[in-house]
This record gives C-alpha cells, structure tokens and sequence, in this order.
C-alpha cells in the first residue's frame, strides 16, 4: 500500500478551554472519495480549518504527501495542491463568474501570458457546472444555487489534487441537487482525492467510498456506506436519540 | 533635569490624550464606529468654555459638558444609526463621521475665526524638589487619575458598565444574551463625549485652541486606542501616554515641532511589530 | 475668463489623476487610505528637486517621481500587511500626519515652511511646455494615460482579478492561493507610483511647493473624491475630482468675504459626504448607476453589501492565522 495523501495525528484544538478536537487522527488515500459526517458541533468545519491553515493545531500534525504542514499559511497550503471550498457561499461578487474561477488559476508572473489557455480551462469547468451561458455575469448577480456552483468550479479548475468540500449540497434541490451528486464521481474518475462534508445521507451514500463518523471532534467510527448506515447507534448520535 | 521635567509633562499631556482615547474605545465597542467626529466633540467643549468663561467658569463647564453630550447623542440617532440600519460597511460610518467633523470645524472657524484662541494661564507654577511644574499639568494628572478609576468603578460595579465590557468582547455575543445594543451605544456615546470635556478644557490651558486641533487629537484618540489592543481600556492610556512622554522627551533632540511625528511614528511601530496592540485582551474564542 | 477655465481644468485632471490612483486601493482592493496625498507630494518635491539640480526634463521627472515614492510608499504598506480595514483607516491617518510633519519641518531638503521656488515648466523631447495649455493637454494626457493602464490592470491582468476577490473576500482568495500582503503590497506601490505623476504636473505648473495639501487634509480630499464620485468605477474618482475642484469655483463668483470662502468650501463638501452616505454611499456614479442599471453595473462593486461582508476584526488575534496575512 503506497503512503497515505494526507494524515493527521493527534490533532487537538481548543477554544477558551472548550476542547472542540480533543484528538484526532484521520488518514486520506490518494484518489478516493472520503466523506465526513456526524451531528452538528462535531467539530467538522474546524477540522478543515485546522487541515488548510486557517486555524492551527494546538497539538499534534497535519501530514500532506510526506511533508508536515506546521505554519505554512492558507495561500502556502493551496500551493501545495489542497483547495477547499466553504460552508457557505464566497463568492467574489464584484468580478465576473469567469474572472472568479481564473483567479484560482492565476498565480505568479507566468500566467500573464497564459490567460487564454487558463481561460479555455475555466470555460471547460464552467460547462461542467452548467454555467457556461453566465461566464461574464457579475458573481453577486447568480441565484444562491448558482453561486453554488461557482464556488466549486473555482476549485475544480484550480489544479489541486486534493479538494476539501464543505456542505456542497447544503441549500440545494432538486435538479441542483443531482448536478452536484453526478459531479463528484466525476472528479474521481480524473483522478482528484477529494473530502467531503456532507449533511445528506443520501449524497453520502452514493458518492463517498468511505465515511468517517465524528462527535465531539472524535472519529467514533470508519468504514462503507453499508457499514455503517447499519448501525443503530450510530443512527441514535446523528438523530440525537433515534427519532428519526 | 530637564528630561525629568520633561517627563512630567509628558504624562500630564498623555493623561489628556488619555481621557480623549477611552472615549473613542468605549465608543468603538457598542458601534463599531472609527468616531472620527470625537474632534468635533473635542471643539465643541473647548469653543463653548472658552466664549462662555469669562461669565462664570462654572457655567462654563456645565455649558460644555451639555453641549459635548447633546452632540454626542445627536451623532448617534441622526447619523450612525440611520447609517447602521441600512447596514452598510464601517467605512460608510467612517466618512459621515468624517464629514461632521469637517462640517463643525468649518462651522466653528466662520463663528469664531480660524485664529488660535488661548485662555489665560490660571494658576502658575509650583516648585517641587528640583522640578518646576505648572499646576494645569498637576491638575490634567489628577483630573485624568480621577475620571480614569471613576470609569473602571462604572465599568466594573454597575450592570450598564458590565454589558459595556461585554460588547468589547463581541458584539454578536451581546446580541445573544439579550443586551440592548441600540441603549449601549447612547450610552456610550454620550458618556464618551462628556470623558472628552476635561481633556478639552485643560489642553486648551495648555496649548490653545484652533479649529484643526479637533481632526489632530481625534487621531491621536483613535491611534492610540488601535494601539493599546481594540477593547483594552489600560492599553489606550497606557499608549496616550507613552505617546505623550515621548512627544516631550523628543525634544531634548530634535525640534518640538518634530514631537507629535516621533510619537505616531513609535505607536505605528508598535502596530506593525505588535499587532494585537500594547495590552491585547486575551481572545474569547 | 479663458486663463481662469484652463486653471480650473488644469487643477481637476491633477486630482482626477490623484483620485483615480487611490481609488485602486480603496475601490478595488479593499485598503481604506486616507494617506495618499502624501505620495501627490512626493511627486511634486521630488520634481521640484529635479528641476532645480538637475534641469526641467519631464521623464526623468516622473522617473524620479515614480521611484521615490514607489519606494517610500512600502512604509504604508508595511502596516497594511498586519492591520487591515477599519484599522488601516487610522493607521494611514497617522502616517499621513507624520508625512505632512516631514513635508513642512525637514528644511534640507524640502525647504521646511517655505517651501521650495523657481521650479521650471517642464520640457519633453527638447520642447517646453510654457503655456498654461501646453500643460492642461500635458494634465489631460497623464490623466488618460492613468486611467487606460488602471483599466487594463483591473480588467485585463491576473493581478486585477486577483485584487478585486482579496476586496470581496480575503478568506476566499486566501483559500485559493492568494497571498494578501504580497497583493495589497503591490496595489499600495503601484497606487502611489500613479498618484505621484500628479505631483509631477503639479510641481511644475505652480512652479511652487510647500507643505500644504500634502498632509492629512489633502488626504481626506481626495478619498471625499474617490468616496463622492463613486469608489470601485473608472469614471467615479474622475467626476468626484471635477466635482470637488470646480465646485468652489461657483464661490468665486458669489459675493462673500474671502475668509469665509474657504470654511464654506469645506462645509459643503462635508455636508456632501454626510448626506450622501446617509442617502446613496455607492457616490456620484452610482447614481448613474441607479438611472442606467447595466451599463454601469460596476458601480456598485465595493459600496454597500460587499464592503459590508468583510470581517469585523482586522488586528490579529494571537496564535490564530487571520486573512491579514502575516501569521500572529
């Protein structure tokens, strides 16, 4: 077996003594698609945070491709070929849906003389997320699912192997909904490693391969879909008490 | 000697700057205001004493502090509030309270002439050991002393001055427990406004009066309370100051017209090298 | 009548030039300076000093100009990295009242209160520009110039797009490799590079320069420019700098003592920028805006909700990675 993509150890993070990640350990194989899910206040969202340098850890390490990530800053990480999205939508409103996805495509002196072949790439991006008929509409004038979409087509066209998403489908139904279902198993198909979290147990179970369950900043569970969806208390800590 | 000296005057004109600079903080911390217009406050009280004083010196200081009240609270209901409402960005606050204190400075040099106005020096000087210190920078230290520990008294024993220290903390936080934001900021405003009276009054013993003095320690009030650590009370005096001291003791090398650029330029380097500020308060979250 | 106009035009393009540079800051990048009218001075000693050591030649200038205050403008910036928004607001405020010390009291070199006389009109290509039109057409020229490469630069570069998602969005631009020191570093620099060719023209126009203007009242003047007019457009600074030059000049006219002039001048301008971001804070070119909705859609990019969505605390917190882009 070849050496983990991404590997966290002992992670803890507190806030105001509030142990929010009391200790974690967490392992990402390239290429397959990891889902984490768990009751609100897991600690989901920290645990991006602490894995792409917007929050450090007050102990243990975030290992990426061998290398330990200790200090390096949000801009240094995504160098490094992690890119995340965020819960909720932010896009940058005041440039078009083009200009937002070659921003994260344009970096350092080079790509001014690149700007037609990172314009192709975007363009192919923005059909993939169908909004290759809005490419010069101001990012703030999209519908909220729109704006949706936008934010993972800038991650998608960045060329980051590793993608952290956060909530992609929150706030999304119906034909959305699907488009973002039929998306992810595509990025895996390119080859792309991806992390998700994901609220709709019904996302998770056809598009991750493998979940990892969370309460209180705890891993307190691993394993397939079929694994785990059937365990009753499992069920119990996500409903809060089995209503369901 | 004269760097003792020196010294003392500079703690006498950094416990000025200091009554100015918490006022700013306090303000800051239930409206997110830069409250650039505390100049206006600062001309307002000095203008009033000044035209008024020859009567009767207390009318005077009752004259002042009403005014600089009222002109507080004006500020608050007819410019921030309607500003807040329509929830625009701090810098939309910024620029209106810009404007006003550029509209009242105008205002103030077409009433009463752009020219210095000065107040006859009341009381002279006293000799103690080797030191020669005026009595207006004993009174400035023992004015500064008492409504500094009269304000932390307020802060600390009565329940507006707890939730005061509550939103310096996190405004959101005061929005959850319930706490009147809309009542703080009244308060703030015009308790701030009145703290600004003395340091007008006396400053204008000290150095005169003109309208651009209103622009000059209103930034002194907002530097120093940035550079103290937003929400440290201890920190923004600490840093008027230091920044009164060191506009003093400058002088014993370089021009005096050189003091208030040395000061800003150590407070800026302070921001660049600390930029939590002087006292930063220990994060909630 | 005609010497009176082209004075007044003159003047305009001089702020428009001025205003147009800092509106990069303010209006696409995000950094509230109220400093600028520093780097306009730096300009006009630096042509001063120019013209009276080293002769009347325009480019080497603007050479001089560009890198000096290029330069000096990385001391701004250096608080920009670690302090940002509503911080940065008082923070320019201070440097610019420690610039307009330096301007008036560092007597060696610029003159001290007295300022610096007899600069020379300038001469480009061995031609010198002696009439006062010569240099309204040299004024209107800059003035194109400026704007032509603040256009390209914001919609036509990486750097541009780069900059306006760091205005909508420091988090998110920071999540997508976006290093914000380094950017509002670069956007500091270039901004007062541009605004001191106003300097430039100006220096060699009054043939005069003292510390007046250059300090934390000119400041305020032109971010009022970039404010009224419209930040975050092309066109906004401009109309915000005719407005505010020409404006006065109906005072000339009127039948008042002359002290008065000056106060009323300034308490309508305040009165201005009160009302307005009480009524309208897009500015002058939002109401365009408003009355065309397409067409100058850009108007609304930075005033308002956008502005408005930027996080509240701009000093770092310790220990924890803030958008500022210095690690605490």
């Amino acid at each position: 077996m070849t050496s983990p993509m991404l590997e966290l150890t002992g992670v803890k993070k507190s806030f105001g003594g509030n142990h929010v990640i009391p200790g974690l350990d967490l392992t990402l194989n390239a290429g397959e698609v990891t889902a984490l899910i768990g009751p609100n206040g897991a600690g989901k969202t920290t645990i991006f945070n602490l894995i792409t340098g917007f929050l450090r850890p007050d102990e243990g390490q975030v290992v990426y491709k061998g290398e330990n990530l200790h200090g390096v800053t949000p801009e240094g990480i995504f160098r490094k070929g992690l890119v995340r999205t965020f819960q909720e939508v932010r896009v940058f409103g005041g440039i078009t849906v083009l200009e937002n996805v070659l921003v994260g495509r344009e970096h350092g002196f080079r790509s001014w003389r690149a700007t037609k072949r990172n314009t192709a790439a975007a363009m192919e991006t923005l059909q993939l997320v169908g909004l290759d008929r809005k490419v010069h509409v101001m990012a703030r004038d999209l519908s909220y699912a729109e704006q949706k979409f936008l934010s993972l087509a800038r991650v998608l066209a960045s060329d980051a192997e590793l993608l952290l998403l956060d909530e992609p489908t929150s706030g999304l139904d119906g034909r959305s909904l699907d488009l973002v279902t039929a998306l992810i198993p595509r990025l895996h198909e390119m080859g792309r490693t991806v992390l998700i979290i994901e609220h709709n147990l019904d996302v998770v179970r056809s598009i991750a391969e493998r979940i990892v369950f969370l309460e209180s900043g705890r891993v307190i569970a691993t394993g397939t879909g079929d694994e785990l969806f059937a365990r009753q208390d499992l069920a119990d800590i996500y409903f809060g008490g089995g209503v369901q | 000697m004269l760097a003792l000296q020196l010294l003392v005057n500079g703690i006498a004109v950094g416990a000025l700057y200091a009554l100015a600079a918490v006022g700013v903080a306090l303000i800051f911390w239930t409206t997110r205001v830069f409250h650039i217009a505390h100049g206006a406050t600062y001309l307002i009280a000095a203008y009033t004493f000044v035209s008024l004083h020859g009567n009767s010196v207390l009318l005077a200081l009752v004259g002042s502090t009403l005014a600089a009240a009222v002109f507080g609270w004006g500020m608050n209901k007819f410019v921030y509030r309607p500003i807040q409402r329509s929830r625009e960005s701090f810098f939309t606050l910024f620029v209106a309270s810009f404007g006003t204190l550029i509209i009242v400075a105008n205002v103030i040099s077409l009433w009463a002439g752009s020219g210095p106005k000065a107040l006859p020096p009341p009381f002279g000087r006293v000799q103690i050991g080797f030191l020669q210190v005026t009595w207006v920078a004993i009174i400035a230290i023992v004015v500064a002393v008492v409504f500094l520990l009269g304000l932390q008294f307020f802060l600390e024993k009565t329940e507006t001055g707890v939730g005061l220290r509550a939103m310096a903390d996190d405004v959101e936080l005061v929005d959850l427990l319930g706490l009147n934001r809309r009542r703080y900021a009244t308060v703030a405003l015009i308790l701030g406004s009145v703290l600004v009276v003395p340091a007008a009054i006396l400053t204008t013993y000290v150095q005169g009066l003109t309208p651009q003095a209103g622009l000059r320690i209103a930034t002194i009030a907002l530097i120093v309370s940035i550079a103290g650590g937003v929400g440290s009370l201890a920190g923004a005096v600490v840093s008027a100051i230091l920044l009164g001291v060191v506009e003093n003791v400058s002088t014993l090398y370089v021009n005096a017209s050189w003091g208030t650029a040395v000061g800003f330029s150590v407070l800026l380097a302070i921001l660049v090298f600390r930029p939590s500020g002087v006292i930063p308060r220990p994060s909630a979250t | 009548m005609l010497q009176f106009t082209i004075n007044l035009l003159i003047m305009a393009s001089i702020a428009a030039i001025v205003a147009s540079s800092l509106n990069l800051l303010i209006g696409y990048t995000g950094v509230f300076s109220i400093a600028h009218a520093i780097f306009y001075g730096v300009g006009a000693y630096a042509t001063a000093l120019v013209s009276l050591h080293w002769g009347s030649s325009l480019l080497l200038a603007l050479v001089v100009a560009l890198v000096s205050s290029g330069v000096l403008s990385v001391l701004l910036a250096l608080p920009a990295a670690r302090v940002t928004g509503e911080y940065f607001v008082v923070v320019s405020l201070a440097f610019a009242l420690v610039a307009s010390t330096v301007f008036a009291q560092w007597t060696p070199v610029t003159g001290g209160p007295a300022g610096l006389v007899g600069i020379s009109r300038a001469t480009l290509f061995g031609i010198g520009l002696n009439s006062n039109e010569s240099y309204l057409v040299l004024s209107l020229a800059l003035l194109a110039l400026v704007t032509v490469i603040l256009y390209v630069l914001i919609r036509h570069t990486p750097l541009g797009r780069s900059l306006q998602a760091l205005r909508d969005d420091p988090l998110a631009a920071q999540a997508l490799g976006k290093n914000p020191f380094r950017l509002r570093l670069t956007a500091v620099v270039i901004s007062a590079a541009l605004a001191s060719t106003g300097g430039v023209v100006y220096a060699g126009y009054i043939a005069f320069v003292n510390a007046d203007g250059f300090g934390e009242q000119g400041g305020v003047l032109f971010m009022a420019m970039v404010i009224l007019g419209g930040a975050g457009t092309l066109s906004g600074p401009i109309i915000g700098a005719f407005f505010i030059t020409l404006f006065p000049a109906l005072l000339e006219f009127a039948d008042l003592p002359s002290q008065a002039k000056g106060p009323l001048e300034q308490i309508i301008y305040g009165a201005a920028l009160v009302l307005l971001m009480l009524v309208r804070p897009s500015g002058i070119a939002g109401i365009f805006s408003a009355l065309s909705p397409g067409h100058w859609r850009r108007a609304r990019a930075v005033a308002g909700a956008d502005a408005g969505r930027q996080p509240v605390t701009g000093v770092p917190v310790p220990g924890e990675y803030t958008p500022t882009g210095g690690a605490a």
